[in-house]
């Protein structure tokens, strides 16, 4: 479902994620992490949004 | 704590080969994998060079369809069509190639361990969690063949792969001649979209990028036709290899390492041949007793002598595929439309190893025109090469 974290400001829309990875792949902080189907952001996160850029399903959101 | 000669991380085609590889060589191997069911979720488009399906060494259970051409599509609606007149590529069902390879390894011996998932290294041994609780495996050997966002190159702070592609393909209804692949350059830019037949009736529709992908994905699907996708994919693509592909006791192979072609993407063909590398100086290293970088290093040297040379030209086309308009490639594409050198791409035209008929090709004095748009981008140094 939906998951909003206030301060990192990164949404993930567990709905779509198809959980390929890419996001984690792309992450230069490492804050992603995707075990199995399941993906989660860490406190790491500076929402640079490029995880948001490449995602092929549009599933990650950066908050403004 | 179980020890090993040798544990595999992840259980794609190049981790099943390099672990039915160590097990034939008599070293007792452990091959883990974070899902549940080999095969699943499909990443892969699944269109394999019948080199590269030969590599895999399975039955041909997971055929579904054979390839014998391509045909390239401009936005400006010019074609460039090219047939081999025999099958020269097949349409797999990855799930079952990925099981049966699993099963291979199994038959020689590998201890398999599915729902176990790495979760970090602890010296000579890594720690595991999943189905059976949390736990550590110990190693003389470790193999990483876990994929694009390799959890174990991310822990032992390995340099990764420079470029990261997405891609989505769905599976629809559409009537089509079935011995080409169909390639659509311009839906999406940094890449290309594609078309690939399983049958006369039905196709994989997708393409890969690095931005966009769900807009581009959505106007490429309403171009090509309609009907209800019965399977979605999305995958990721790392291209270019990372700059050391051993280190720690341990070896990176296939997607891990940024060996997928950085011309078509394809990952299967030297990911297994990377395994079938990795196995042997694995086995080299568990005999002499020396698992440090003086041994790990003949790995390197030996896939570098099989397709580095390749990879290397592969990332150089794939840059100069960035500074094409849709101009250039449709006058790229008119060009090619020569009898002449349309029989080249049917001789020379190899998937895993496109850099012969590359370099062919761009010194056809046909294409000079064109070639100035290309000089600017570095194609002397391509040429040269």
């Amino acid at each position: 479902m939906l998951r909003t974290n206030s301060i990192r400001m990164l949404k993930i829309h567990r709905d779509i994620c198809g959980y390929c990875g890419c996001c984690v792949s792309v992450c230069p902080e490492g804050a992603l992490e995707l075990i199995d189907a399941y993906l989660e952001v860490d406190d790491s996160c500076t929402s640079c949004g490029i995880c948001a850029k490449v995602c092929p399903l549009g599933a990650l959101e950066v908050m403004k | 704590m179980r020890y090993y000669d040798v544990v595999v991380v992840g259980a794609g085609p190049a981790g099943s080969a390099a672990a039915r590889l160590c097990a034939g060589q008599g070293l007792s191997t452990c091959l883990i994998e974070e899902h549940g069911t080999i095969g699943h979720p499909v990443q892969c488009a699944g269109l394999l060079s019948c080199a590269a399906f030969r590599e895999c060494g399975v039955s041909r259970r997971s055929v579904l369809h054979e390839v014998s051409g391509a045909r390239i599509i401009t936005a400006q609606g010019s074609e460039l069509e090219f047939d081999a007149g025999m099958t020269r590529s097949v349409v797999v069902d990855r799930a079952v190639l990925d099981q049966e390879m699993a099963m291979q390894a199994a038959d020689a011996g590998a201890e398999v361990r599915l729902k176990t998932a790495y979760a970090g290294r602890k010296g000579s041994a890594i720690r595991t969690r999943g189905v059976s609780g949390k736990g550590e495996i110990a190693f003389r050997v470790l193999i990483a063949a876990d994929g694009p966002r390799s959890p174990v190159a991310r822990s032992l702070g390995m340099q990764r792969p420079p470029v990261f592609l997405s891609g989505l393909q769905a599976e629809i209804r559409r009537d089509m001649d079935g011995r080409h692949v169909e390639l659509y350059p311009d839906a999406s830019p940094e890449f290309f979209g594609w078309v690939i037949p399983i049958g006369k009736r039905r196709a994989r529709i997708g393409l890969a990028g690095t931005q966009d992908i769900p807009e581009r994905f959505r106007a490429f699907c309403r171009g090509i036709s309609g009907g209800s996708i019965l399977h979605l994919v999305s995958g990721t693509v790392p291209l270019g290899v990372m700059p050391k592909t051993y280190g720690h006791g341990t070896l990176f192979i296939g997607d891990a390492a940024g060996f997928p072609k950085p011309t078509s993407g394809g990952g299967v063909y030297t990911g297994v041949r990377s395994a079938a590398h990795a196995a042997a100086v694995a086995g080299e290293a568990c005999l002499k007793n020396d698992t440090t970088d003086a041994v790990l290093s003949g790995y390197e040297r030996r896939w570098k002598a099989d397709f580095g040379q390749e990879l290397e030209f592969g990332l150089q086309v794939f840059r100069l595929r960035q500074q094409l308009s849709p101009d250039d490639i449709d006058r790229l594409v008119r060009l090619l439309n020569d009898p002449g050198m349309i029989r080249d791409i049917q001789r020379l035209g190899d998937m895993d190893r496109p850099g012969t008929i590359i370099r062919h090709l761009l010194k056809n004095p046909k294409l000079y025109p064109v070639l100035g748009i290309l000089l600017k981008g570095g194609v002397r140094q391509i040429i040269k090469r």
